[in-house]
């Protein structure tokens, strides 16, 4: 096997430079001669009839370019990734805080703001829903009166899986176990508000937007519409971001369509950006969950058969929420991973999406697995518990092994990576899990816990694939690009490194463009811990063949030899084992270019075409999964409800690290956001209203809140992904919040099934027990 | 945020001069006052950002730092605190953290790093409520800015709100910690302003909402507070500030406990507590102190001093868990004080 030099190497990051000198240009360092300045009014209700709208007042202040509504729009008033069903301002009524009302362009931001708060509307509010549970009995009132894609009332969709007889496996069953569990709707926090500039593009007579968002092509077409154009006059282009995790696949649609509807009226650039508090209000969030899980087992501890019925809070819009057709979004993998990282014979899963009057619930780092995965990881110890096992045991004894077969009915096998079992000895051997643990006398207890996940990479559709651009300079140099975001993750360097490595330039000498539909082809989203492995198999393939192509030349014309036995390294031609004897790149490029031999090629790369049943559930929806371990260590104070977590040990397959650092950056990233999930993250709702929509009362975890989050690398070869690689985007968030949760267990014999699990749920929790005990 | 005037002023002197030349009226909510000193900015700039205070002028007076004013003077008689100190300078003082640790410890427990480099001790006492419905203007209804426009907390998400010192007008909590630690060792406040100088109890320093929440302190419009001062208790080195919240940084109390204590033996000859996070003003519990005088520091008399000192708390929907977490950072501040080392 060839010598990897580049891939498995912590290169630095080809934006590292930039970014801690602060040349890095961000949406919001951006400027447009003759720019204007937009903001939106947003509902004051969150359920209304608009009764009317009056904008005569601000449309005659001094400097208001222009004040739109409903009426005004060039295009469709609807949008959305998979269903359009989120108006660009609101006509008739309001479905969350977050529906624009009117909208404004005006010279700077103050006039702009003063012009908001001049438009009178008239609104009949109407009862807000913040319980899905509610919002799906058959007398509530329908958020949507007309939806393109409902099935009942408020409920967006109904998705099954059905697998072998789960009756009989209950009915047999040495032991059932069944709880109710509940996952809070997360923000994603990420520091870099919503932007977007629009401007019209003076070739094409159509419009450039640059936004903060993650998915450039998603946002063209999903966007045309609005605008009345056609796809090919749309060019989107997302700067360096500054987080995303998900969210700004959504959010960016919002703020581009405000921005490009005005550009159109008004022919001049226009700038909107999101206050901190419109974010929190307006932008998407994590599906919250109300998920109740039995799973049926014998005594030896195997687990026979599983019955989870969930039940996701939509918000207002499908978003990525999940429809039956096309069948996608957060709902279907809750059917996915409803049985977690284990071989389960028989499978029953529901799953409920169900609108309600919150912020719509979009991606969001793991994708419907964190919350059905949270649920499975408690119950997993809980049954460990009555049998008296020990927790791990019972995950090895039951974990997908090669030859497994999922709950979908997908075989596992090595050859794709299954590294659960390695991840899990790790992390046992690091927390020293075999050694009892001291749990403390006083106030303060101690103990620790466990999680595992199982993560698919990429997206279950039949569409999945990538291309991307590689085009070697005369010079020597390699231009590659993508179409892929760049917000912190690493994807340009891991894109470089593959690049240098595959075509055997220097890493130094390859430099990535990315994020641009006028200069890349389609890669797909920055989503589903796709990029490294599918966007990463189509910079390989378009290196492979540049590569080819300049051997095939040299070897003609240079060598006198068959292009199988030459190499290039570091930039350097010649025969293997012949390196004094070597010719540039450079040299052998600008003869090919004079040889009518094309030096730009477009690589792509599709994985085996995903499959699943609406039906039953049925299918193959990933070729292949990451998995992890996740191992805690916590202080309980009993007086107080707070939680201290002491130590964090994650292990994740990740197939191949093609750069550690980045693999490491996106495991503690996880850990801590895990973290956040588990005891903090939490907006508070009263009636669609969000009441904590600041970062001084929207709680994240501080670097003093995490202990040293230790990463531990396992690398099961996937033989289909670069170099071996599977995704590790998303999976490190995973397992954190029932490790914590099953630690809290470990320390005091309590155990709550809601997270976050805040100081006051945990004094609860302790009182409750307390009472019924007595 | 609105504009502004800005002026500096390099002596207290010169600052209550200048913001004397606006003429305004004693019984302004004192969030409205139109004449603002600005020292490290961390809580004024914010609050004018969400257009909350919407001051005419800004008197700009770090540059008084440069006087006497901005140190910290420790002393056989005592300390005396220049009020603009900055909050970083006076937790990280050697003198401080040995002689006065509760003092230091309320200090270090607050805020961020970065904001301590950059906020005054004197500053810190003044700072705002953190009840959201104050800090949003989109609410209507708060008597705090608006007298007599109702309280939005009663009504609403008030799981942060106080639980001692409410009435029917307001139940926001005093938010800071130092102000606690001040109260622990009786400190008084030194005040500057057109009528020339005085000093008072630290304690009396806050008013309670009573029916006035607007009326936060008992400054006179333009006055200037210019230090703090200590006398030298023996016993201020047995003091400690216990601190619980949802998270290690960056974050206000949910329960907060200053506590000193004079101990002859294991017998409390003299205590001092305030607590944080739980009232509306930084809140001296002389009932609990009363409890545990003269006595050995058992059981009994903790829990006496925590019922005591929550004897008269009033719930409201969401924050019923104060007491018993009040209490137990109240029993545990206690329990460890005795237990120092000094
Ligand atoms: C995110 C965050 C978290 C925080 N967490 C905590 C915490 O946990 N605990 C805590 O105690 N605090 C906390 N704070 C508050 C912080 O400590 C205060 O903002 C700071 O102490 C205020 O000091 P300053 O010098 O910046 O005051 P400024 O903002 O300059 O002034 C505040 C007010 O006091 C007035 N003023 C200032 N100096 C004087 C003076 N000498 N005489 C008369 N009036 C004066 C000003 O006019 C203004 O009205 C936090 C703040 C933030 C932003
Ligand atoms: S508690 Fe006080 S500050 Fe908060 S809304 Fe009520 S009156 Fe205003």
């Amino acid at each position: 096997m060839e010598k990897l030099d580049i891939v498995g190497q912590s290169k630095q990051r080809v934006d590292a430079l930039v970014k801690v000198t602060g040349q890095a240009k961000y949406s919001a360092d951006l400027r447009r001669p003759d720019m204007l300045i937009a903001k939106a009014l947003f509902a004051k209700y969150p359920h209304a009839i608009i009764k009317s709208i009056d904008v005569s007042k601000a449309e005659k202040l001094d400097g208001v370019a222009a004040v739109m509504t409903a009426k005004d729009l060039p295009g469709r008033n609807g949008y959305g990734i998979l269903v359009p069903d989120k108006p660009v301002i609101a006509e008739r009524k309001t479905k969350y805080e977050g529906d624009p009302v009117a909208i404004v362009a005006a010279v700077n931001l103050d006039t702009a703001e003063k012009a908001i708060a001049l438009i009178e509307v008239v609104y009949e509010p109407l009862h807000a829903y913040d319980d899905p549970r509610e919002a799906m009995k058959d007398d509530a009132v329908k958020i949507h009166e007309q939806h393109p894609a409902a099935e009942k009332g408020n409920i967006l969709c109904v998705l099954k899986l059905d697998r072998g007889d789960v009756d009989k496996a209950f009915a047999e069953a040495d032991i059932v176990i069944e709880n109710d569990y509940e996952t809070p709707m997360v923000d994603h926090a990420y520091l870099e508000p919503d932007i977007a500039i629009a401007e019209l593009d003076s070739t094409t007579g159509g419009l450039i937007l640059t936004s903060a968002g993650q998915a450039v092509y998603a946002t063209k077409r999903c966007l045309a519409p609005v605008f009345g154009l056609p796809q090919s006059k749309v060019r989107v282009v997302a700067p360096v971001i500054g987080g995303g995790f998900g969210g700004k696949e959504d959010s960016t649609l919002d703020v581009c369509a405000v921005a490009g509807v005005l550009a159109l009226k008004t022919r001049r650039p226009v700038y909107f950006e999101l206050t901190r508090a419109e974010v929190f209000r307006t932008t998407g969030k994590r599906h919250a969950s109300y998920i109740k899980h039995r799973l049926a087992a014998n005594r030896d501890g195997k687990i026979v058969a599983i019955d989870v019925q969930t039940i996701l809070d939509k918000g207002a819009y499908v978003s990525m929420g999940g429809t039956k057709a096309p069948l996608h979004g957060v709902t279907m993998r809750t059917l996915v991973y409803a049985g977690g990282t284990y071989a389960i014979p028989n499978a029953r899963a529901r799953a409920y999406s169900v609108f309600t009057n919150h912020p719509y619930s979009c991606a969001f780092r793991g994708f419907g697995a964190p919350q059905v995965q949270f649920a499975v990881e408690c119950q997993i110890d809980e049954l460990a518990h009555r049998i008296g096992m020990d927790p791990v045991a019972v995950r090895t004894l039951n974990m997908l092994k090669d030859g497994d077969m999922t709950i979908t009915g997908q075989i596992m096998k090595e050859s794709r990576g299954l590294g659960l079992g390695e991840c899990i000895q790790k992390v046992t051997q690091r927390i020293k899990w075999d050694q009892p643990i001291d749990h403390g006398k006083g106030p303060v207890r101690r103990g620790k816990g466990f999680g595992a996940f199982i993560y698919g990479t990429g997206i279950p559709l039949a569409f999945e694939g990538s291309s991307a651009f590689a085009n070697l300079e005369l010079d020597g140099t390699l231009n590659v690009a993508v179409s892929s975001t760049e917000m912190g993750q690493g994807i340009a360097t891991t894109v470089a490194q593959l690049a240098a490595q595959t075509f055997g330039v220097k890493y130094e000498s390859v430099d990535v463009v990315f994020s641009d539909t006028g200069r890349s082809p389609d890669s797909g989203p920055t989503v589903g811990s796709r990029s490294a492995v599918m966007v990463g198999n189509a910079v390989a393939e378009a290196c492979r063949q540049l590569r080819s192509r300049l051997l095939e030349v040299a070897g003609k014309q240079f060598f006198q030899a068959d292009p199988s036995t030459l190499t290039i390294k570091d930039g350097l031609v010649y025969v293997e084992g012949r390196p004094e004897n070597a010719e540039k790149v450079a040299t052998i490029a600008a003869r090919a270019f004079v040889s009518q031999v094309p030096l730009s090629v477009i690589g792509t790369w599709f994985p085996p075409q995903p499959t699943f049943n609406s039906a039953d559930g049925q299918g193959e929806p990933y070729h292949a999964y990451g998995f992890g371990a996740h191992a805690v260590e916590i202080e309980v104070d009993t007086e107080t409800g707070v939680i201290n977590v002491l130590r964090s040990v994650l292990a994740c397959d990740v197939g191949k690290a093609i750069n550690p650092a980045i693999v490491e950056g996106q495991m503690e990233g996880g850990a801590a956001q895990a973290v956040g999930y588990g005891l903090m993250e939490e907006p508070i709702m009263a009636a669609g209203v969000m009441q904590n929509t600041g970062f001084h009362n929207y709680m994240i975890p501080t670097t003093k809140d995490l202990p040293d989050l230790e990463s531990v690398i396992v690398e099961h070869s996937n033989e289909l992904g670069p170099y071996g690689a599977k995704g590790i985007g998303e999976p490190p968030l995973i397992a954190g919040a029932p490790a914590i949760r099953n630690a809290i267990y470990d320390a005091i014999g309590v155990k709550i099934n809601i997270i976050p699990l805040t100081p006051r749920r945990v004094l609860e929790a302790i009182r409750q027990q307390a009472g019924q005990a007595r | 945020m609105r504009p502004f005037h800005y002026e500096r002023a390099a002596t207290p002197a010169a600052a209550v001069k200048m913001a004397g030349t606006t003429p305004m009226s004693p019984d302004q909510p004192s969030v409205a006052t139109p004449v603002q000193y600005l020292a490290g900015g961390t809580n004024l700039l914010d609050m004018m950002k969400i257009d909350v205070m919407r001051p005419d002028r800004v008197v700009d007076i770090n540059a008084i730092a440069e006087t006497r004013h901005g140190g910290i003077e420790v002393s056989d008689d005592g300390m005396w605190l220049g009020a603009l100190a900055r909050m970083a300078e006076v937790a990280e003082h050697a003198d401080v953290k040995h002689r006065f640790p509760v003092i230091a410890q309320s200090l270090t427990l607050a805020a961020s790093q970065q904001l301590r480099n950059m906020a005054s001790i004197g500053g810190n006492v003044l700072q705002r409520t953190r009840c959201p419905y104050y800090r949003d203007t989109s609410y209507a209804e708060c008597n705090k800015r608006d007298p007599g426009s109702g309280c939005a907390a009663l009504g609403g998400f008030n799981r942060m709100h106080a639980v001692l010192g409410t009435s029917k007008a307001c139940i926001a909590t005093y938010p800071g910690d130092f102000a606690q630690a001040l109260i622990a060792l009786d400190a008084r406040v030194e005040i500057t302003g057109a009528h020339g100088h005085r000093s008072m109890a630290f304690a009396e320093l806050h008013r309670r909402p009573d029916d006035e929440p607007h009326m936060e302190t008992r400054l006179a419009p333009g006055e200037l507070i210019t230090a703090f001062t200590i006398a030298a208790l023996p016993w201020a080195r047995r003091s400690k500030y216990l601190k619980i919240r949802d998270r290690e940084s960056y974050e206000f109390a949910l329960a907060s406990a200053a506590v000193a204590l004079d101990m002859d033996g294991d017998i409390v000859r003299e205590a001092r507590i305030a607590l944080g996070g739980v009232a509306t003003v930084p809140w001296r519990a002389s009932a609990a102190e009363h409890e545990i005088q003269g006595k050995r520091l058992d059981e009994r008399a903790l829990a006496a001093a925590a019922e005591a000192a929550f004897a008269d708390a009033r719930v409201f929907e969401h924050n019923a868990f104060k007491i018993a977490l009040g209490k137990r950072t109240l029993t545990r501040a206690l329990r460890e004080t005795a237990a120092m080392e000094t």
